[in-house]
């Protein structure tokens, strides 16, 4: 039993918040709360409300992500950081890479997400 | 800045993005903007068929078509930039506009908010390029080709070039690269001709053929019906 508790609770919220996001992104609603904040391409977003708003507004159909590597840390506390590497794949676009970092509470024994921070692995270049 | 633009010189791919080279006369740079899924990449891939070299620069926040022609007897280098889908997660990033001598604007004529972001799109462009060529491209006719015979009101309200093209048939689809290339390389030469020939022609414009397939008669005369 080398795997520590946060790593076990971080893996497992890696692997429903995925599982959830591409089958039926409309039910991430209930892993953040009304002080959860999202940053998603530089963009901020307060409350699970315009955090869901966002998430089920964006344009596409079909989406899957493949988790590369996924790191978790404990906080001093009590609550647990979480860093995600991968690749989606929206429709029939070409594959993204994208990281995502989660900051995950526990309130009255459920774990929540407080905060998630969006980027694809994308970059720009040669702008004057 | 400095130290990013450096890494990324050493990485993959890097010297086909430098965009200094744009400023030379034989280079130019065409980017395609529209919605996710109006048939885009479709397009250049018709387009380009055998001689089609697509780059993916998977680091990086486009796909690269290159293409070699010949305007007025002077070899011209096209790169044709397509978006990688992060339109669908973010804004385009000014790099993207940096330098482009003309602008594919496409919509998917089977999807009516296609047609609606235009002027979004277009505000977009007009912001980092007041400028280059701009044409209008609605794709996706082979669906249903009575929406030829509708007027789609956007190319005429800002005065562009206007096509209907079909990536799937083949529809007008050289014409509209050709056209584009050329409005490139005059914008270059700070010519408006072209432009204004473009214009004159397309007034007077039924639908071609389909480039590999000799199909029935389908060309209709356009009306002046509104969407």
């Amino acid at each position: 039993m080398g795997e520590k508790i946060w790593e076990q609770i971080g893996c497992s919220f890696v692997q429903h918040y995925y599982r959830l996001f591409d089958s039926d992104r409309t039910q991430l609603k209930s892993i953040y709360t009304d002080a959860s904040c999202l940053s998603w391409e530089g963009q901020h977003f307060q409350g699970k409300d315009a955090i869901i708003n966002k998430i089920t507004g964006l344009p596409f159909q079909k989406i899957q992500h493949s988790i590369t590597s996924q790191d978790h840390q404990p906080t001093f506390d009590n609550s647990i950081i979480c860093m995600v590497v991968g690749q989606l794949k929206a429709d029939d676009d070409p594959i993204i890479g994208f990281h995502q970092i989660f900051l995950l509470k526990n309130v009255q024994d459920v774990w929540v997400c407080t905060n998630d921070i969006f980027r694809l692995a994308l970059h720009n270049f040669g702008c004057a | 800045m400095k130290v990013v633009n450096n890494m990324a010189r050493d990485g993959q791919g890097v010297t086909e993005i430098d965009q200094e080279k744009y400023d030379a006369d034989e280079n130019v740079k065409i980017i395609c903007l529209g919605d996710s899924a109006v048939g885009k990449s479709k397009l250049m891939e018709r387009f380009l068929m055998d001689g089609f070299r697509p780059q993916q620069l998977s680091t990086f926040a486009l796909t690269l078509y290159k293409y070699t022609t010949t305007v007025d007897g002077k070899t011209i280098l096209v790169d044709f930039w397509d978006t990688a889908g992060q339109e669908r997660f973010q804004s385009m990033h000014a790099s993207y506009y940096h330098k482009a001598h003309a602008c594919i604007l496409v919509f998917d004529v089977q999807r009516k908010i296609t047609y609606k972001n235009l002027s979004n799109w277009y505000q977009e462009l007009r912001e980092y390029r007041p400028e280059i060529p701009c044409i209008v491209v609605a794709n996706k006719i082979d669906a249903d080709l009575r929406v030829t015979q509708k007027g789609f009101n956007f190319a005429k309200k800002h005065n562009l070039p206007f096509y209907f093209v079909s990536a799937a048939d083949g529809t007008n689809v050289v014409k509209l690269f050709t056209d584009a290339i050329k409005l490139a390389v005059s914008y270059k030469q700070n010519s408006q001709d072209f432009l204004d020939e473009v214009m004159r022609e397309l007034e007077n414009f039924d639908l071609e053929k389909p480039d590999e397939e000799t199909s029935e008669d389908t060309e209709s005369p356009r009306s002046k019906d509104e969407v």
